[in-house]
Parts: C-alpha cells; structure tokens; sequence
C-alpha cells in the first residue's frame, strides 16, 4: 500500500491467500473498504490501515450438537445454526459467513440450552454468531455472539421473548474467482471465471453476502468463451458487456432485476478500458472507443481513428483485451494503455481530448513499460493521474520534459500533405516560416516531405526554439507538402503555435 | 496563382486518419505522438507532453498490476496525547506524534484555557477510594479513543455541585460534548464523577459515580451509553445496587461475547465481586451472571481473549490477587495465582500488600497482557510486573526491580501503530511518591520506558488524535 506521500507498505495477506503477479489487480470501493478480485486467489478487503481481509469467511462446516445438561431458564425445541463474523475495532460488522450446517434439535426443559462442537474458522475471524429458533420454529435469530476463534462450547438460556425478531440475513460466499468487480447502487457486483455468463450481486448494503439466488444470466451463455467482458456503471445505470453486446440491468429489487439487450454488436473489449468521467463512460470496443451517456451509446473514434483500432498498422488487436483506460481529470483526457503492432506489452498511448473530442497519440515513453494506469490522491487530496510500470513504480506527469530522471520524451508530429486546394496543380512551396513559443533552449527537426502522396523526407531543417518566430528555407517542388516535426532532447520543452508557407502554382502536369 | 498558407490551428485539431489526406482538413494531424493540445493556459498550442517522474521512491515488489485508492485517507499526523495532572492549575495534555520517542508536548487544544483536560484523579480518589494511597488502581479509564477522536472525562466541574462532563478533542478543537444527568437521589446534587470509559458496539459506555461511600457499601452507579457522533447520553439498565443486592455497583465495563458487561466493587477490597450483562437496547435490565457461582475479588480490569472473559482482580494484604476468567459455559475459574516468587529473574517480592492486583489488561497481537503491582504491607518496595499469557501459560515478560522507576501501577492501555502503550497511575491527590511512566512495546517481550520527557504527572487518560 502506498500513502498518499509515496511511501510503499508491504502488506500482510490473510492466510493462505497469494497474489498473482500475472493478473490485474480489480477493485471496487464499498463504503470505507475496498474489494480486491482477481490476482488474489480470493476476494479480499482492505481498510485505511492496510488491514487485509478475506472478503466473507467460509462458512462453518461442521454439524454443532444440542443439550441441556445444566438447570436454567430455558424451555422449548430448539435449532442453532453458526456463522464466523469479522468485526472492525468498533464493533461493526466487515464481513459474516453463510450459515454452517443445522443442528439435529433438542427438547429442554428448564435447561441452560447448550451448543457444542463449534467449528472453527480456518480464516481470520472475530468471533462467532449463534442463531437459533424460537422453541418449534424455523426462522433463525440472532442468538450469542462469541468472541474470538477458540471457543467450541457455550450455553444460555435466553428467553424467546427477548431474541431480537430480525431475523437472520442474507448471506452467501462469493465466488472465489471473481475477475470482475463493480459497485452500484450500494452492492458489489461480480463475475467469476466459472460463471462467466453470470453477474452476481450482494445483498444490499453489505459487501460480503453473496446470496446464492442473486445471479443474472447476462446474453446468451456459452455463445464465446469470454462471456461478460465488463461492468458499467454510471449515476443510476449499470450494463453488463458481452464482447459484442451491452446489457442493462432493470429494476429496483433483485426479486425484479433482470438484463436487458441495448445494443448489438458492440460489446466490451476490455473490462480495464471503462472509465467513468462526468456520468460519461469510456471505453474499448473491438473496433474503436463508445462512450454512454444520458445521450446513448455513440463510438467516439469513428471519422477520426477508427484506424487505430480496425486495422494492425497501428495496434497489437489481439491484445485488446488487456487494454487499460484511465481519466486524467487535469486536462480533461481519456487515455488508454494499448500494445503496439507486434508488442506483447502495454507500451502505447493514446488520449481523448473529451473538450473538443480530438484525438492525439500514440504516445510512448522509453523510459519505462506501462502496466497500469489510473488516479490517485495526494498528500493535499488532490487526483493526480499515474502510470504503473513494470518495475514496480508509479509514475505522475510532472512539467520538465523528462521521463524518469534524464530520458528525453519523442515529440513527433506529422502533419496532413497539404495541397493548398489544388492537388492536381504542381506547386513551388517557398520558405517556410515557423512560429512558436520562445523557450530556453532546444532545436526542434523539421522534415519536409514534397512531391506526390508517397514523397520521399526531405533535407531535414533545424529551427530553433528560442526564436518565437524564425524564417526557414524553401521547401521545393511538389503537389503535396507534408511537415514533421521532432524533438527528443530531455528537459526542453516545445509548443507550436503555428507555421506559414509561401507557394506559387507552376502548373498542371 | 501565388498564395501564403497558414496552420496556426495545429494544437486544435489533433489525429485525423480515417478521411484522404485531400479531404483532411488543415491543421488535422497525421501522428502526434507526445504532443497534445495543453489547454492550460496556452490554449491552441501543440505542445510536448509532460514528462513522467516516479512518484515512490522505492520500487514496490513486481509490476503495477492495478491500483485502487482507499476512500479514507489513512491520516498523516496522528497524534498521541497523555491527560496531564500535576495540580488543579497545572492541567492540560502532553503530545507525541512519534510515540515519545524523541520529544513530548505539553498543551492542548487550540482553544484551551483551563477547561479542556481530563478529569483529575482526586476527583475520584478523594470522593471514592476510601482516602487510601494503595488504591492507584481505581483512577478508572477517563478518555477513549473512537474514530480518530478523543473522548475523555473533562475537568470542569466541582464535584457534587455541577454536573461532570464529557468532551471530544479531535486533535484541533475541543468541544464539550455531554454533562452527566444529576444524582437522582437528591435532585440538585451531581454525580461525583465519570469512572471508567469503554468504545464498543459503535458506542462509548461509560460508568459513574453518583456518590455514597465506598467503604460504607452506599455507593450508587449509573452506566450511560454515549452516541459519539450527537453527544446523547442514554441510561442503561437501572441503577446501582439493583435488588437484590443492595451494596455492589459497577466500577469497570467489557464489550463480550455480543453484550455489555460490568464488574463491580465496593465493601472493600476482599468483597466479593459481582458480574452483570446487558444487552442495550434488547434487554430491559442488567442480569446478574454469577449470583450463584463464581464470584471473587475487586477487578480494577477485564479483557476478551480467545472467547473467554478475563477479570484482573485486587486482594488485601497478605493474599495474592487473582487473574480470573469466565468461560462460555459460564463458569468462573481462576486462571492464574500471583506468586511472590515467580522464578527466573524476576524479583521476588516480600509480601503482598493491601491492594496489590491487576490494573490493566490489552490483548497484543494474538497474546494477553495483564500489569500487576505490589506495594508491600510496611509500604517499603514498591513491584510492578507485566504478565503474559498465550492462551495455554502465563509468564513474565517485565519485571522492573523493587522501587526501580518502572515499578507502577500500569492502569490504562493504548494500542497505535502496532504498539502497545501502558500508562501508570499518577500520584495520589497529586503527591506521594509515584511518578507517571509510560511503558511501549512492539512485540511484547522488549519493553521501553518512552517517558523520560514526560512532566511527572498525568491522568489516566491516554488516547489517539488526528491532527
């Protein structure tokens, strides 16, 4: 865990609980916790403190045993079932396993009602929660508490008048292979690796309680292998994403939850991809970027790059799926870690510029190899946008030019082939004249290409990035003019603002 | 035909690849890699990325495979603060943020003028413990951390003419938060004084004293339950004694086993003790659970460990004081018998003295820690130990020699930052010949006295606040 100083804390796992360095770690904030899934080996919690829980304790196993060997106050036939509860240091309740197995009844007259033969809990507990019947009756009470992990016998002869009348809750483990997680409308909702076609939720307000009966079968089970890809989930809406499909998930209750088909044929291509900006979602389709809003569903890379994303000059497709979004919510930006062309890593960028919707990228940076990408708080409590990388840091934008220590960044621009309106006329492109904002040192490299659409670089052309306006030299012949622009010096910076060129028409050809 | 072309528009537009290079507009980019539009403060340009620095320091162990901030931020000050007592005019609190490491604070509150400080201690000796120097353990518990916050038995107020009073320090601003209700007996007198302070169950729970004399078996005792967040006093149960005991009434509180228990004292240090559970807000009354069987001594203090209820008892002079326990059955045993000589290195003690016992109890990591401390019958040595027990056998882990400086009576427990702290009584009405330590430990076999910046003198309160 890392404080919002950047101090790193080893943190101590529940017992027989591993990471898997292999997968991506996915979470969803639940009250004051948060829900880990998928590289733990089970769903666990954290707190502020770096508490490591298991995310519900499995359930007692053992069938505990009734009597009433000790004179007392109690009469009645009685049942007791047993549940294992982790509490904070308050005494509320993180986390309470399902019910274990019912115990045989007993009949007692006058007795002290005895339970023992208690299980106990292979997980790191609290304590123990006893429930049991009112004498012949079938719902079970909250009955004792039992502190700590020790203790297999107790007994007690509390009336039935005085058992509390809520009854027991709802409870449930979750699947131990949760790979998808999400938190909407104060439940977790979950896909596990076994159920792929399957969104669980929790009981309402409680994290832990995965009731079995709480499942919604999400398109059409077993029409691919990945089944649920990803989890929306805006203000007062959530979908479940096929790789093909969205569903929307109706009604208020679970007794009238059910997934709804929104649209056909565009799915979810990476669950890591979604972010939320604004109630706006973003992110990765197999052909381009969607975003949904009140508005709808709409691809936002269309007419711009849907290059980028339908064709494997640019990006490694097959990898799309492990693609992963982040919001950067300083300039306002959608950004997503993508594997260029032939890479099996994380080592391209591209960003969405959500206040005019342009597009700009790939970047890329030799300083490290991006695994990771999201926001995180300051000491001041203020977001800042992080790449994780495979050497186990975290890294934040920062004004000087450098990545890292002392690499310098690759800023190169290619612009359209200019063709001044008439690009069947051969034209002369005269001097070119570059403005920009005036800097402290640097040199930025301008290669020309002139001529046809596949022109050949030309002479390339130093401008310097402490004159704010510099006359440069003519470009020659061509129909087309196409400009790059480049920069790989660490710690200078270089802006734009513009560029002019004088031509003249030498002819139809 | 001649013309000048212009693109001041190349940090608008961004990548446009999908249309022919004849129908792209100008300023429409081709590739713009580590070039964005930077629309803070230069608007329109097109401008080099920011570069990328590390934000930890040290490398965590494999790759980022995800991240997932926790929506409460852990604290970054946390301050540690001591209730300071050396006389009515020289109150307040000392301060740490390292664990007494290296430096203490005296001060309080941003606003403190006097009335913003535990409750002193003769505020309980002098009315309740039977005007005995020996009785250093019945100082009570007087502040509670919950949630960052502390809340303590303020200072403000005379006892058996104004109401004692509850306060909340939150590291800043200190808030009188709740007055005890009057003793019901005479109407316009107060209750004497707040004893004992647990944090459980959501709630604050608290003992009184309302008066009477402890010597005499006419005390009366209230337990209230504090709602932290409104300042709400709530009774629980009736008040002490409650028929048909007619003597006995609570000194110190437990959370257990999903109910709110009370040991209590009075007639004496050999009386014998009762215990009574409640469940607040279910059951209309306490019921007492050893009427029968068990029962034994004054308890100055009790834990929970591993499912059983653990009572640090007191004896008079001339007999060993008990660790005793209840189990889920409800049967009371003793589980451990003090021993002049406990073996090994431990300084063997003369005698036992009037009131020698247990003070204070904390479960740390995953074993039990009971203080003990002896002042002998001629009141010559003074011993204080620290025992152990891992749930199968007790030991001794501290055992300062007699008179040694850290020969107290340890009386209340905090447990910040995966140590232990355990503050010893102070002296009685202010004098006499104890002083205030504080004892720390990481793993409870190394013990430090982390108190030598201490000012001599502090009440037993001890808590954490944010800052």
């Amino acid at each position: 865990m890392m404080d919002t100083s950047g101090t790193l804390t080893t943190l101590t796992l529940p017992t027989g609980v591993t990471i898997d360095p292999a997968r991506i770690m996915r979470a969803a904030i639940f009250g004051k916790y948060v829900v880990l899934v998928n590289s733990p080996t089970r769903p666990l919690t954290v707190d502020s403190e770096g508490v490591v829980r298991v995310l519900c304790p499995r359930a007692p196993r053992t069938i505990i045993t009734l009597s009433g060997p000790s004179a007392g106050g109690l009469s009645g036939t009685f049942l007791v079932k047993q549940s294992f509860r982790i509490l904070d240091a308050d005494g509320n309740v993180i986390a309470e396993s399902p019910l274990g197995p019912v115990s045989p009844n007993v009949t007692i007259s006058a007795k002290l009602l005895r339970v023992a033969g208690l299980d106990l809990s292979a997980d790191t507990i609290s304590g123990t929660r006893l429930y049991r019947t009112i004498t012949n009756g079938s719902t079970y009470l909250p009955w004792i508490d039992l502190d700590g992990n020790t203790q297999t016998t107790i007994e007690d002869d509390l009336s039935d008048a005085l058992l509390t009348t809520l009854a027991a809750p709802l409870l449930g483990e979750p699947p131990n292979d949760l790979t998808l997680v999400a938190d909407y409308k104060a439940r977790v909702w979950g896909v596990s690796a076994t159920e792929i076609d399957t969104l669980r939720f929790t009981d309402a307000s409680r994290m832990y309680a995965w009731p079995a009966a709480y499942g919604l079968i999400i398109g059409r089970p077993g029409s691919d292998a990945r089944g649920v890809t990803g989890i929306i989930a805006r203000k007062n809406e959530l979908v479940a994403g096929r790789r093909d499909a969205l569903f929307q998930i109706v009604g208020q209750v679970p007794s009238d939850f059910a997934s709804v088909k929104i649209k056909d044929g565009i799915g979810i291509a990476s669950a890591d991809s979604i972010r939320v900006h604004r109630d706006v979602a973003y992110w990765l389709g197999e052909d381009g970027v969607y975003t949904w809003s009140d508005a709808g569903v709409h691809p936002i890379s269309d007419g711009k790059v849907r290059s980028w994303f339908n064709t494997d000059t640019y990006f490694n497709r097959s990898r799309f799926r492990y693609a992963i979004g982040r919001i950067d919510p300083l300039l306002n930006k959608y950004q997503l870690l993508l594997s260029a062309t032939g890479s099996s890593t994380l080592d391209r960028w591209v960003e969405l510029d959500i206040d005019d919707q342009t597009w700009w990228g790939p970047h890329k940076t030799a300083d490290f190899t991006p695994t990771w990408a999201a926001s995180i708080l300051d000491s001041n409590g203020v977001v800042v946008p992080v790449f994780g990388s495979s050497t186990g840091f975290l890294y934040k934008d920062q004004a000087t030019r450098t990545d890292g220590t002392a690499t310098g960044i690759d800023f190169d621009v290619d612009t359209k082939f200019h063709d001044m309106n008439s690009p069947a006329i051969e034209k002369h492109f005269s001097q070119l004249t570059l403005l920009s904002k005036i800097q402290g040192a640097g040199t930025l490299t301008i290669t020309p290409k002139v001529g046809a659409l596949n022109a050949s670089a030309g002479t390339a052309i130093s401008a310097s990035m402490t004159a704010g306006r510099e006359r440069l030299r003519r470009l020659g012949n061509g129909r087309f003019c196409q400009l790059n622009f480049r920069h790989t010096t660490a710690a200078q910076d270089v802006e734009l603002y513009g560029y002019e060129v004088v031509w003249h028409e030498l002819g139809e050809r | 035909m001649p013309g000048r072309f212009t693109a001041y528009n190349v940090g608008k537009l961004g990548v446009s690849i999908d249309k022919t290079e004849i129908d792209r507009t100008d300023g429409e980019l081709s590739k713009a890699q580590n070039a964005i539009r930077d629309p803070l403060g230069v608007d329109g340009g097109l401008r080099k990325r920011p570069g990328l620095t590390k934000v930890n320091a040290s490398a965590a162990a494999g790759a980022i495979q995800g991240t997932a901030a926790i929506p409460l931020t852990k604290p970054t000050t946390r301050k540690i603060v001591a209730g300071r007592y050396v006389s009515d005019t020289d109150t307040g609190w000392n301060t740490t943020t390292d664990g007494f490491a290296t430096s203490v604070t005296t001060g309080g509150p941003s606003d403190y003028a006097g009335s913003a400080e535990p409750r002193a201690s003769d505020k309980v000796w002098t009315n309740l413990a039977n005007a005995s120097n020996r009785q250093y353990q019945f100082v009570g518990n007087a502040g509670v951390t919950y949630r960052n916050r502390f809340y303590y038995a303020g200072n403000d107020y005379t006892v058996g003419t104004t109401a004692p009073t509850i306060h909340v320090w939150d590291g800043t601003r200190d808030v009188l938060l709740a007055r005890i209700p009057n003793n019901p007996d005479t109407g316009a007198s107060q209750a004497s004084a707040i004893l004992n302070m647990i944090a459980a169950n959501g709630s604050i729970y608290l003992t009184t004293y309302d008066g009477g004399s402890y010597a005499g078996n006419t005390v009366k005792a209230r337990v209230f339950q504090l709602l932290p967040e409104t300042g709400q006093l709530i009774q629980i149960g009736s008040r002490f004694p409650i028929t048909p005991e007619t003597a006995r009434v609570p000194y110190n509180l437990i959370w257990w086993n999903g109910r709110l228990w009370a040991r209590t004292y009075t007639g004496g240090v050999t009386a014998t003790a009762r215990t009574y559970v409640i469940r607040p807000g279910l059951d209309l009354d306490w019921t007492m659970d050893n009427l029968t069987g068990g029962g034994s001594r004054t308890t100055a203090c009790l834990a929970s460990f591993q499912g059983e209820l653990y009572m640090g008892c007191l004896n008079g002079s001339g007999s060993a004081a008990l660790i005793e326990k209840r189990n889920t059955t409800g049967t009371y045993s003793t589980s451990y018998t003090t021993l002049l000589n406990e073996g090994g290195s431990v300084p063997t003690m003369s005698d036992f003295g009037d009131y020698n016992g247990y003070g204070t109890m904390a479960v740390f990591k995953d074993n039990l820690y009971a203080t003990y401390f002896n002042l002998n019958a001629a009141a010559t040595n003074r011993y204080g130990r620290i025992y152990q027990y891992n749930g199968s056998s007790w030991s001794v882990v501290f055992y300062p020699a007699a008179n040694a400086a850290t020969a107290m009576p340890f009386v209340t427990s905090l447990i910040h930052n995966s140590t232990l702290y355990l503050l010893s009584a102070p002296a009685y009405n202010g004098s006499g010949t104890l002083i205030n330590v504080i004892l720390s430990t990481t793993d409870g076999a190394t013990w430090s006295d982390v108190s030598s910046a201490l000012d001599n003198s502090s009440c037993s309160a001890l808590g954490v606040v944010t800052s």
